[in-house]
């Protein structure tokens, strides 16, 4: 077995979806489908190597110390099956918004889905104007029209019919395809109507990270520097990866007439490298976050938040990445020779409210 | 441009790092390195000493890009102790113009061939040579201290050379033998973890206690000077002070005691700064309190016990205790109030109650981890008894009413909501498995 396939997972899949827990112990520990158990929790290892604990779904309550947020999460993630990070998302703001992991993370769920229904709706009128715009028609009229009105749904009816009969196909369909699509590329943003969504933010957001990890790593004495320098080149193969992604997404929705033509191909593909960037970046907003937050902390803290953020530092798996066999090796060698130990107040078994608060705030922040 | 823009200008300038978003360990290394320039010309501006003390791990750092002078060799083994107040803080710390006043007497009357031969030897050297660095330095620290030993070996001349700073004479002296055991202490930082030292093994303790003992020879200014090097890197330096004093460190059973109360200054100055602190904190904020609170009575109970032969530490001690537990009783009597008035509105509240009302028990909560050192332990433990107690009723007397056949039902979303805050109450005031049970209770209630 080669060094860098001893713990990297193959796939996303079977890296898990990174599941909003509060207590400590759970935090971000990842959920994936099991044969036999149905479903299994990823618990990061809290000793000196990479690798993570599999607990059946049913055993993970036993564990103990969990928030009633988490116990409630725990039912519902079953409840909903959620293994893809969107269903995670979904089955995390309902329980947030029954306000156990508090008021603020309650608020900003509620904010958060809002959010999401409104970039939605905002990704079907885009999408609309960028189909009509591909059909040779002008929207400057439609630009002027607000979109909230009859005017706009009979101006563009009349529009999209004249692209249905275009195309050779019904007009439902391509209602039907656009809504599918917008909420396909609702998380990701259009580019080709620049517009800013959660995921293209998030890049910005995790190139700061880096920036920021590496510099904390440059200038620590300690033996955790290796460690944050680590991180950040994890962040920089994401961002590399991000990029590529980004950019095929892009060039393969660009052109949304012949998208939703060829909706029978197209349509899977759009969703297949949309979700494939979702999967990517699952778990980096709460690792971002974790990490900000340390940022007026004494240097101890510091020190103690990158082991925290080392266990669920979001690796890519080994079959998604074109990591080399050396770069493989060199993070082997790195968890061997150093023991990387979590904050002991991070593994212990009981529920201790002030970190329990502490991740609470950081959950908050990372819907936003 | 005037002597008055250059301040106002340099205010502004202070003003804005003060006010930067990012900390400054956060921003770029070129960034850093600008800001860092600015700062040390303008150190003795309000509030910049803090900033560079914060930012100083990062500033040790990038220092090996830069070739060291003479100067900064000569200041090696004192680096730990600098500040930038001007007077005498009279606990071992010393103030950051009085070493370079030392220098500039050394470079003035030590042997100027002798002071060449450095120079040129250090202009040799490869810029982030640090052991060549080293090797100039181990030469040049005894050749410096001589000179030094012969001033203070006359107190007039000493008082002469200080001059209006003769306040510091005590400091000088302290230089002189920081010097005489320099090599001891580089040999200690080299061993060392980086600051801030959480714990020591016992082989660390071990070496420590030998590299002082060897290295000092039972001279006490020199025990004293190395103590200090050590416990002002440590977390807990009252608890370290205790340890290492309690060790063999080859002094005369004269000289301990000395050597122990000039330490435990350090230690007083640290509790004193945190009794500032707490009493420095908005009254409103509840859980900045419980933590300052914590902290005080943390390094109250480690002082207490290391400085338990000193009368007049414990007596101040025991001052600051009284402050503390009023403080405490304070924070207590004003979180219970907040919550039971927000018991009886429920989740209704607007969210800043919401927030205001989690932050008294999470208050209440930090105040329950030290209440026992400070005799409030049943305070504490009482108030949060009594929120589970009436959260408790209130709920089943909710759950009662959804129970009950016949008559208005009370709306399903609206117990749930009720529910899940009297769970949230009960999780933060009491424990996870109790406000479970109350979920699990009002699950079923709700069929």
């Amino acid at each position: 077995m080669k060094p860098n396939s001893l713990y990297l997972p193959s796939t996303f899949e079977e890296r898990g979806t990174a599941a909003p827990f509060t207590t400590p112990m759970f935090a971000l520990s990842r959920v994936r489908p099991d044969e036999r158990q149905g479903l299994v929790l990823l618990l990061p290892s809290f000793g000196g190597t990479d690798g993570a604990y599999v607990v059946p779904w049913s055993a993970v309550q036993e564990i103990g110390g969990m928030s009633t947020h988490d116990r409630a999460l725990h039912e519902e993630i079953l409840a909903a099956k959620a293994t893809s990070p969107d269903m995670m998302r979904a089955a995390g703001f309902k329980v947030a918004m029954t306000g156990l992991a508090g008021p603020v993370a309650a608020a900003a769920a509620k904010k958060a889905m809002e959010d999401d229904r409104k970039k939605i709706e905002e990704t079907h009128i885009l999408l609309i104007l960028a189909l009509l715009t591909s059909s040779g028609m002008t929207t400057q009229e439609l630009m002027q029209t607000n979109p909230e009105t009859d005017e706009w749904r009979v101006k563009t009816k009349a529009m999209l019919e004249k692209s249905a009969r275009e195309y050779g196909i019904e007009i439902d369909q391509i209602y039907h395809r656009i809504g599918e699509l917008s909420e396909t590329l609702a998380p990701v943003g259009l580019a080709i109507s620049r517009q800013e969504a959660r995921l293209r933010q998030l890049l910005q957001s995790l190139g700061e990270f880096r920036q920021s990890i590496s510099e904390w790593g440059e200038a620590d004495l300690s033996e955790m520097a290796d460690f944050a320098i680590y991180a950040a080149a994890v962040a920089d193969l994401t961002l590399d990866m991000a990029g590529t992604m980004f950019r095929k997404l892009d060039a393969g929705v660009a052109d949304i007439g012949l998208v939703v033509r060829e909706w029978p191909t197209q349509g899977p593909l759009a969703k297949h490298m949309a979700s494939r960037l979702s999967w990517l970046l699952d778990g980096w907003q709460f690792v971002i976050e974790l990490w900000r937050s340390l940022a007026d902390q004494p240097v101890d803290e510091q020190r103690d938040g990158v082991g925290n953020l080392m266990r669920v530092l979001p690796l890519i798996p080994r079959n998604e990445s074109e990591e080399d066999e050396e770069d493989g090796k060199k993070r082997h060698e790195l968890f061997q020779r150093k023991r990387l130990q979590a904050h002991i107040d991070w593994r212990t078994g009981k529920y201790d409210v002030e970190l329990v608060s502490r991740i609470e705030q950081i959950k908050a922040k990372a819907v936003a | 441009m005037s002597d008055l823009d250059k301040k106002a200008g340099v205010n502004k300038t202070v003003a804005a790092v003060l006010d930067l978003e990012r900390p400054l360990e956060f921003i770029s290394e070129e960034k850093f390195r600008e800001v860092a320039k600015l700062l040390e010309e303008v150190h003795e501006q309000p509030g910049v000493q803090q900033i560079l003390d914060h930012v100083r791990p990062r500033l040790v750092k990038l220092r090996p890009g830069r070739k060291p002078n003479l100067q900064r060799l000569f200041y090696m083994p004192l680096e730990d102790l600098l500040i930038f107040e001007t007077m005498s803080p009279d606990n071992g710390m010393l103030p950051r113009h009085l070493p370079a006043l030392v220098w500039k007497y050394i470079a003035e009357r030590g042997d100027a061939e002798t002071l060449k031969q450095f120079e040129t030897a250090l202009k040799r050297t490869g810029t982030g040579d640090r052991e060549a660095h080293k090797k100039i330095a181990h030469r040049l620290w005894p050749w410096a201290s001589a000179i030094l030993v012969n001033l203070v070996s006359n107190t007039g001349n000493a008082k002469g050379m200080l001059g209006r700073d003769v306040g510091l004479i005590e400091e000088l002296n302290q230089i002189s033998a920081l010097l005489q055991a320099a090599e001891s202490i580089d040999l200690l930082k080299e061993e060392l973890p980086p600051k801030p030292i959480r714990s020591l093994t016992d082989e660390q303790m071990g070496m420590i206690r030998r590299t002082i003992a060897d290295g000092a020879k039972g001279d006490a200014d020199q025990v004293y000077v190395m103590v200090l090097i050590v416990m002002v890197r440590m977390a807990k330096r009252a608890d370290f002070l205790e340890n290492i004093m309690g060790m063999t460190l080859g002094l005369s059973s004269a000289d301990k005691p000395v050597v122990y109360a000039r330490l435990s200054r350090l230690v007083m100055t640290e509790v004193t700064d945190r009794a500032k602190q707490l009493s420095a904190t908005d009254k409103g904020n509840l859980v900045g309190l419980a933590d300052n609170a914590r902290n005080l009575v943390n390094g109250l109970v480690a002082a207490e016990k290391a400085l338990k032969n000193d009368p007049r530490a414990r007596h101040q001690l025991s001052e600051m205790r009284k402050t503390a537990e009023k403080t405490v009783t304070q924070v207590v009597d004003n979180a219970k109030g907040t919550v039971v008035a927000a018991i009886s509105v429920g989740p209704d509240a607007p969210l800043e109650s919401l927030i205001e009302t989690e932050n008294s028990l999470l208050a209440l909560r930090k105040c329950q981890t030290f209440a026992g050192q400070i005799g409030l332990d049943k305070s504490v433990t009482g108030a949060l008894g009594s929120i589970v107690g009436e959260v408790k009723q209130k709920a089943e007397k909710l759950f009662a009413s959804v129970s009950h056949k016949g008559g208005h039902q009370p709306d399903r979303a609206e117990v749930e909501q009720e529910m899940y805050w009297a769970v949230r109450m009960t999780e933060l005031a009491g424990n996870p498995d109790d406000a479970d049970k109350i979920r699990r209770q009002g699950m079923k209630a709700l069929g």
